[in-house]
């Protein structure tokens, strides 16, 4: 059975928005495996990330890496906009 | 944004393509100004790539704040962003993978993806002085003899099974050993093996240039779980013998090159017994004996900053649409094309 996930994610502001969807965009086009596959797209401030997967198992893995990306980009930002 | 690329230009690494999250941070002169490293140490067993991507997802901000903090740099002063493509486990790569394209996008600078074992290479020769050497490569993934030749590194011999790193941290595991922050099980096994003193008969499996140490590890492991043979023996034992053979490959690509030097570099260039053990062929062959400084032996951001300060300043850049990380990217795959 197919399992699906939709994700939106608010980020700050727009600039943000498209640092993090650039960084994302060749592990989107390039999955590591066959079990999931993710699409990416863009809605004002919104991450909207679309995951179609094999199984629950194979999304639940998919949702944690992509999410894991986006907190680890985060916190890297927030570093660099706090060093004056 | 376009800045002016001067010796006082400086690039941040990003390494991450197994079980350590490092970031460096060097001037385009070569100088390190940071290198902060933070290992995966596993609870038990082996490297579960996942566990160690989710470490390295943890730490990022944390590594990098410090190594901003020992460079003394502000993020505007970068040129370039570098970091390890490939080859490696792929959860760690594309964790290391979309921070640095983060950190490029965000301060609109150059990306450059950076060949992990070329990297090892480099930063040995920045470290040693060493031009062009016939170069050992020994890691936890990797085992390599290779040299420049037309272009390129290419790969003279190498495992075709484990990394002897490998082999050396299977059986220190399967005797019960624990490995520490900044001390890996080779480094255990090694002081073990300096109190051994019965030299036990192990598989000596070389095959042509290319070298086997799977056989050797079931061997030494269905030993030691006999229990006749002493711990220290063992490990004793099973240096000998790993590093006799990777001794002998390497030897041989001497003589072929007729280089006239031999750099040790990787995880495993720390230690004493293969450092004298390539000391004695170099000076046969009348080569000078290089080895790399432990900090730069290991996996860190340091040698991916120099190396993409190399391949930047000789017209290698990667755009981040094409960045995708290459889990089994080979080391002669690579024009090294600041290498004349």
């Amino acid at each position: 059975m197919k399992a699906h996930a939709l994700v939106r994610l608010k980020f700050p502001s727009e600039k943000h928005l498209e640092i993090v969807f650039k960084a994302l965009e060749p592990e989107a086009r390039t999955p590591p495996t066959m079990r999931s596959q993710a699409k990416l797209e863009k809605e004002n401030t919104f991450l909207i990330l679309k995951i179609e997967a094999k199984d629950t198992v194979a999304l639940r893995a998919a949702v944690n890496a992509y999410l894991r990306w986006i907190n680890s980009m985060v916190s890297v930002l927030e570093v660099v906009e706090s060093i004056p | 944004m376009k800045r002016k690329r001067t010796f006082k230009s400086y690039c941040l690494g990003i390494e991450s393509t197994a079980d350590d999250f490092s970031v460096g941070i060097s001037t385009f002169g070569g100088e390190i100004l940071a290198n902060v490293v933070s290992a995966y140490i596993p609870p038990e067993g082996g490297i579960h790539p996942r566990e160690a991507a989710r470490h390295h997802a943890e730490v990022a901000s944390k590594v990098l704040k410090e190594a901003f903090k020992k460079a003394g740099i502000k993020p505007q002063n970068l040129s370039i962003i570098a970091f390890s493509q490939g080859p490696g486990l792929g959860p760690c790569l594309r964790t290391g993978a979309t921070v640095a394209r983060a950190l490029a996008s965000y301060l609109g600078i150059p990306l450059v993806g950076i060949n992990h074992c070329v990297a090892h290479i480099e930063i040995g020769k920045l470290k040693t002085g060493a031009k062009d050497p016939v170069t050992l490569y020994v890691s936890g993934g990797n085992t390599i003899v290779s040299a420049f030749d037309s272009g390129r590194y290419r790969v003279f011999g190498e495992t075709l099974d484990i990394a002897l790193g490998n082999c050396l941290d299977v059986f220190a595991r399967e005797a019960g050993l624990r490995q520490r922050v900044g001390e890996p099980f080779g480094a255990v096994v090694e002081k073990l093996a300096e109190k051994g003193k019965r030299l036990i008969s192990l598989p000596y499996t070389v095959k042509g240039m290319d070298l086997s140490f799977s056989g050797l590890l079931t061997s030494a492991t269905n030993l030691l779980k006999k229990g006749e043979y002493k711990l220290e023996d063992l490990c004793y034992s099973l240096q000998e013998t790993v590093f006799s053979m990777v001794t002998e490959v390497t030897e041989r690509a001497l003589a072929h090159t007729e280089k006239k030097e031999v750099l040790l570099t990787g995880g495993v260039a720390a230690n004493k017994r293969l450092q004298s053990m390539i000391k004695t062929i170099a000076e046969e062959h009348d080569a000078e004996f290089c080895v790399v400084p432990s900090e730069f032996a290991i996996d860190n951001g340091a040698m991916i900053t120099w190396t993409g300060i190399l391949a930047y300043t000789h017209g290698v850049a990667t755009p981040i649409q094409k960045s995708f990380v290459k889990l089994r990217w080979r080391l002669e795959e690579v024009e090294v094309t600041w290498v004349r």
